[in-house]
């Protein structure tokens, strides 16, 4: 079976939705007679920040287990070939975009959207539909505003590595270990969850004395909830400053990513008082 | 590099790397078999662990992507009427450069040892490599030549005097970024700057150090990114602006992802002034991006 479709948001029909917790599910499929409703074989795409291809999902339950603030729940969806009950996004606004089950998903089902990237098509759709706003106002949202520098660095991507991708898309080549890369990532990933406490009642704390200032926790934080901050340290001939990780508790989520990134294990997960 | 006592430091070393580690460690006493002899062979390294670890951390928000250098090689030496042995990841390993020249003595005696059994097995004469990095590994550490009487060539000596034709889709200027493992440790200054010159639009320029003079891009062997590897690196793009380039070109995935990185992030933090208005790229990358369809 295919992998979720990654343009899915724009080829995609919206068909209907399905109660969430919160907010409603939206459900998307190619057109409305490929989606039959529950009980069918023909489920479609459910979610926009946290998208499932239920045709794909196999029930493995990775996601479920992988996410660190219970997004996920089970439906059940009986005469479906893949499998009777699928992994439903119930919470899905309470998304932080730590790829976790993305990452664990055994049959590439998953696909996570970070909500400001698709702000967007993300903020009509909600005006259309919540609110009916006049065409005029929804043109409006459509443009969101970005600073020029932004949309820049996001709108001109490197053209000759398109042209490269293009003649390598044309043929099939052989792989090179991508897929072992991809499976050890992900058992990797699985035991730093399966060994930490994680969610909304935990927080990552960095012990100073480990710390070496490599900033690889900086660069997998999804929150921007790292910053290096400077220390004097004292050695033996003189003084020198390096750099150390500082959480800010703020706007950490306790996702684990940071500890999962950290090379000396600097970073443990502590309950939040 | 001589060594002769491990030292007792470990240093620590991104994910990826904690991946290959693991890898070198499960040992694999199977014996393996190509389905059937070939002359060359082809080892992509360690590019698709990067990729995979570069896709999932913001290091990605541009467009970088490793696993494509491997697809481009392969493509290229098809192009040149080779048909290599893929030495992939699924039955070799990492050739251990990094671990190394890290001092992790044990991860590549292990790599070492796997690698030494499989390209027995494999029958190849000639072994080409993308990276420079495994290319002196081989040469040097391994000794190929010495051990096996395997040659080894980095891919632009083995693409180099084929008769190849490229032409590049519109002008453009090149620069070619010289790595410390091809340039200054095996010599080999001239096979890259022939193939740019093979490519029918593009211009060549020299950067203000180039050859034996070439700047580093600051991180040798993935050991620690700061403030003073960034200070090399950024004094490179510059030079690269000074130039009045459109692409940098680079033999060395690990130069690729450290300037591209680089550049990547200047662009994240544009009210901090710097800005390089150019990319780095690899040079089969940028030879693919140049294929002609041949008649």
């Amino acid at each position: 079976m295919a992998d979720i479709d990654k343009n899915f948001m724009t080829t995609y029909a919206k068909v209907a939705t399905h109660d969430g917790d919160d907010e409603p599910i939206q459900i998307w499929a190619k057109d409305s007679n490929s989606y039959g409703g529950i009980g069918t074989d023909k489920l479609g795409i459910w979610g926009s920040v946290v998208a499932v291809d239920f045709d794909i999902c196999v029930a493995d339950g990775a996601c479920i287990e992988a996410c660190p603030v219970d997004v996920y729940d089970w439906i059940d969806t009986p005469n479906h070939p893949a499998s009777d009950k699928k992994a439903i996004m119930a919470r899905e606004p309470d998304c932080i975009v730590c790829r976790a089950c993305e990452e664990v998903c055994p049959v590439t089902a998953v696909l996570i959207t970070d909500p400001a990237d698709i702000g967007s098509t993300d903020s009509a759709t909600e005006t259309e539909e919540k609110e009916e706003k006049p065409t005029e106002t929804v043109a409006e949202t459509q443009t969101p505003v970005v600073s020029e520098a932004t949309s820049l660095f996001f709108k001109k991507p490197n053209k000759w590595l398109t042209a490269a991708k293009d003649v390598l898309d044309k043929e099939e080549l052989p792989t090179t270990g991508i897929e072992k890369a991809k499976s050890m990532f992900k058992d990797l990933r699985k035991m730093t969850l399966d060994s930490l406490p994680r969610g909304k009642n935990y927080m990552a704390l960095v012990d100073n004395e480990k710390c070496i200032g490599c900033t690889q926790c900086v660069y997998f934080c999804n929150f921007a909830s790292i910053d290096m901050i400077s220390w004097d340290l004292k050695a033996r001939t003189s003084q020198f400053e390096s750099k150390k990780a500082l959480i800010l508790d703020d706007t950490c989520t306790g996702c684990t990513l940071c500890a999962f990134a950290c090379p000396v294990e600097a970073i443990t997960m502590e309950a939040r008082v | 590099m001589s060594r002769k006592k491990p030292y007792s430091r470990t240093i620590p070393h991104p994910l990826f790397e904690r991946l290959i580690v693991e890898d070198a460690m499960n040992e694999e006493k199977n014996s393996w078999k190509p389905e059937r002899p070939h002359e060359y062979g082809y080892f992509p390294g360690c590019v698709d662990f990067m990729d995979v670890e570069v896709k999932f951390t913001h290091l990605n928000k541009g467009d970088a992507d490793h696993a494509s250098i491997a697809a481009a090689s392969i493509k290229l030496l098809n192009y040149a009427d080779i048909d290599p042995l893929i030495l992939d990841m699924n039955i070799f390993k990492c050739s251990g450069h990094d671990q190394l020249w890290q001092g992790q003595l044990e991860v590549f005696d292990a790599l070492k040892e796997h690698n030494m059994k499989r390209l027995k097995e494999s029958g190849i004469k000639i072994i080409t490599c993308s990276c420079a990095e495994c290319y002196r590994t081989f040469a040097v550490d391994y000794d190929l030549p010495g051990t096996l009487g395997i040659k080894v060539e980095h891919i632009t000596q083995t693409l180099q005097g084929r008769g190849l034709k490229f032409k590049a889709p519109e002008g453009v200027t090149v620069a070619y970024h010289d790595p410390c493992r091809l340039g200054r440790m095996m010599g080999e200054y001239d096979a890259p700057r022939d193939l740019i010159q093979l490519v029918d639009g593009a211009t060549m320029v020299e950067l203000e150090n180039n050859k034996e003079r070439a700047l580093c891009c600051g991180v040798s062997s993935m050991m620690y990114c700061n403030d003073a590897t960034k200070a090399v690196r950024r004094k490179r793009l510059d030079q690269g602006t000074d130039a009045g380039i459109d692409l940098m070109l680079g033999g060395c995935p690990k130069c690729y992802m450290h300037m591209q990185c680089m550049l990547n992030e200047e662009r994240m933090n544009p009210e901090e002034g710097h800005h390089h208005d150019y990319e780095m790229m690899d040079l089969m990358q940028f030879l693919v991006a140049c294929l002609e369809e041949k008649n």
